[in-house]
């Protein structure tokens, strides 16, 4: 098969691929931590994978396998632009990939995130929707809210560790929930 | 304090600075070695990506903060609806396209692949003189300007559009410009003063789409869903202009707006073509009414499935008596069931040219 192929994905495997998008840029990040790059190797990995989809055994382990093609691609995204960006080496990035990347505990994250993001504060709350969800530079940031760039990336920083010790502190409390 | 407390700390500051972008390459060594040298650093390490990942996705998504004037959610930048798509997809057991009940637009906009031969596809113009039937008003909190638009389109159903619209008419009414355009620039054309957005929504080359001419091209904002429909679509306001100088001082007889734009779109999971469209809304203001839209004009085409083409749109708009004001929006969506799938594909638009022909006369190029 050359290209994309111009024939429609199997359901079933579209529907594992669209499920495991949320993991699938996690683990892509955590080895290319720039949202660029991680943005386009995922759109790579899921052009890959769709050409492939003919290839995948359904009884496999489909997040095993679709990891192992992000991870590829991560490799081939450093080699081609090795020398204008900052990345990691391969030495690092194999030890990365090793880490065990639960998805179930991700969905669960995610419901504990969204607890811990309303009790942040507003001051909080604007700075933090403009970095992730608007995707603002911290310079813009800093201009947007009026103060400077070293203050916006404490908050930052600030709102990160909060957020990770509530969802730390929350998860036990999810994780019931998520029993019943 | 211990020493491993130290190091972790230190692993979240260094990580931090490269998920902000602050890094230098001594960060990175020193990232590098703090990871390599133990596993709570790397789960430190896995730990704030992940979150960051997870932060970017749902701020996105669940934790929305405008208030909503339709069923229409967000489309992520990345596919954050994923379960959510899915779960609708076989909950309908859906494995075709939704080609139900066309009205004229929605047929052309199902229609299949276009070839270069065929397009534009439409010219769906709906313009009149008179103040529209079904106008819907929409305010901010934060804006003076309270705007009456009318039609049934992306740029009717998008808040950010009407809200940058809005911005734009505000700034131009009030003569605001003594600051930074608040996410556009002003510009004076002759007789014609622009509130430009183009050099805020512009992207270098990206997803294997190179702008048609220069190095900047347009690039439109994520598509949002509306399950309910099965479509996805989005709307940016792209240009504002103050024709009041024009019309009401000068007294122009017959205004016309010539206009032209390329579209592309890049590969995406669902290889599906995208209806693009050109609008154009002429608002009439009056002192202490809403600034209501007096005429519009909608144009359309269907893109086709090659990253390497780009399609393009004319269309002309013969300005209605009374405009003060005109908003030239862009929009981009498809319907059907694979609209609800997450795509990664990217929206471009470039060349957008405007061009107002006042008494038949040279065309004034905006």
């Amino acid at each position: 098969m050359s290209g994309v192929s111009d024939d429609l994905v199997p359901f079933d495997f579209s529907r594992k691929l669209t499920a495991l998008q949320r993991s699938l840029y996690a683990y892509i990040l955590t080895l290319l931590p720039n949202r660029t790059d991680a943005e386009d190797v995922l759109q790579e990995t899921n052009l890959i994978l769709c050409r492939k989809a003919g290839e995948y055994d359904p009884k496999g382990h489909f997040q095993g396998w679709a990891f192992q093609i992000a991870r590829y691609q991560v490799m081939a995204h450093i080699t081609k632009s090795k020398r204008s960006r900052l990345q990691f080496s391969t030495e690092i990035i194999e030890a990365l990939a090793a880490e065990e990347l639960d998805t179930k505990r991700i969905v669960l994250s995610q419901k504990a995130l969204q607890l811990c993001y309303d009790l942040l504060p507003d001051h909080m709350k604007r700075i933090a929707r403009l970095r992730f969800r608007e995707d603002s530079q911290l310079k813009d940031i800093a201009k947007k809210v009026g103060r400077p760039l070293g203050s916006v990336s404490a908050t930052l920083h600030r709102i990160r560790i909060n957020l990770i010790d509530c969802v730390r502190r929350k998860m036990p409390l999810v994780e019931a929930e998520n029993e019943l | 304090m211990n020493a491993s407390d130290v190091s972790l700390k230190e692993v979240e500051l260094l990580t931090v600075r490269v998920l902000d972008g602050l890094h230098e390459q001594k960060d990175m060594d020193r990232l590098s070695v703090l990871l390599s040298s133990c596993a709570a650093a790397r789960s430190r390490y896995a730990e704030l990506v992940v979150q960051d990942s997870l932060l970017h996705w749902e701020t996105s998504e669940v934790l929305e903060f405008e208030p909503s004037e339709s069923k229409t959610v967000l489309f992520p930048k990345l596919p954050l609806v994923a379960s959510f798509a899915a779960a609708i997809l076989a909950v309908f057991g859906v494995w075709h396209w939704n080609r139900s009940a066309p009205s004229s637009v929605e047929g052309l906009a199902l229609g299949g692949p276009t070839t270069p031969s065929d397009k534009p596809i439409a010219s769906a113009a709906v313009a009149s003189a008179t103040p529209e039937s079904q106008l819907a008003s929409y305010s901010s909190p934060s804006s003076e300007v309270v705007l009456e638009v009318g039609g049934d389109g992306p740029f009717i159903r998008s808040i950010d559009a009407r809200g940058e619209a809005r911005k734009g008419i505000m700034i131009l009414d009030k003569k605001k410009w003594d600051g930074d355009g608040e996410g556009g620039i002003v510009e004076i054309r002759e007789d014609v003063v622009a509130w430009n957005r183009e050099e805020h929504l512009s992207v270098p080359a990206e997803q294997g789409i190179l702008p048609l001419e220069g190095d900047r091209m347009i690039k439109l904002s994520k598509l949002g869903i509306d399950v309910r429909t099965h479509s996805a679509e989005v709307s940016d306001t792209v240009r504002v202009l103050d024709l009041r100088e024009i019309i009401r001082n000068q007294g122009a007889s017959t205004v016309r707006l010539n206009t032209s734009v390329f579209f592309n779109q890049s590969i995406g999971i669902v290889r599906e073509s995208t209806q693009f469209s050109l609008t154009v809304h002429a608002i009439k203001s009056e002192n202490g009414e809403p600034h209501r839209s007096i005429g519009h004009l909608e144009t359309s085409l269907n893109s086709d499935l090659n990253p390497i083409t780009w399609e393009e749109l004319n269309s002309e708009f013969e300005i209605p008596e009374g405009t003060d004001f005109l908003v030239v929006a862009l929009n981009a969506r498809r319907e059907g069931t694979n609209a609800l799938i997450p795509d990664l594909g990217g929206f471009y638009a470039d060349q957008l040219h405007l061009g107002l022909v006042v008494n038949e006369q040279e065309a004034i190029r905006l």
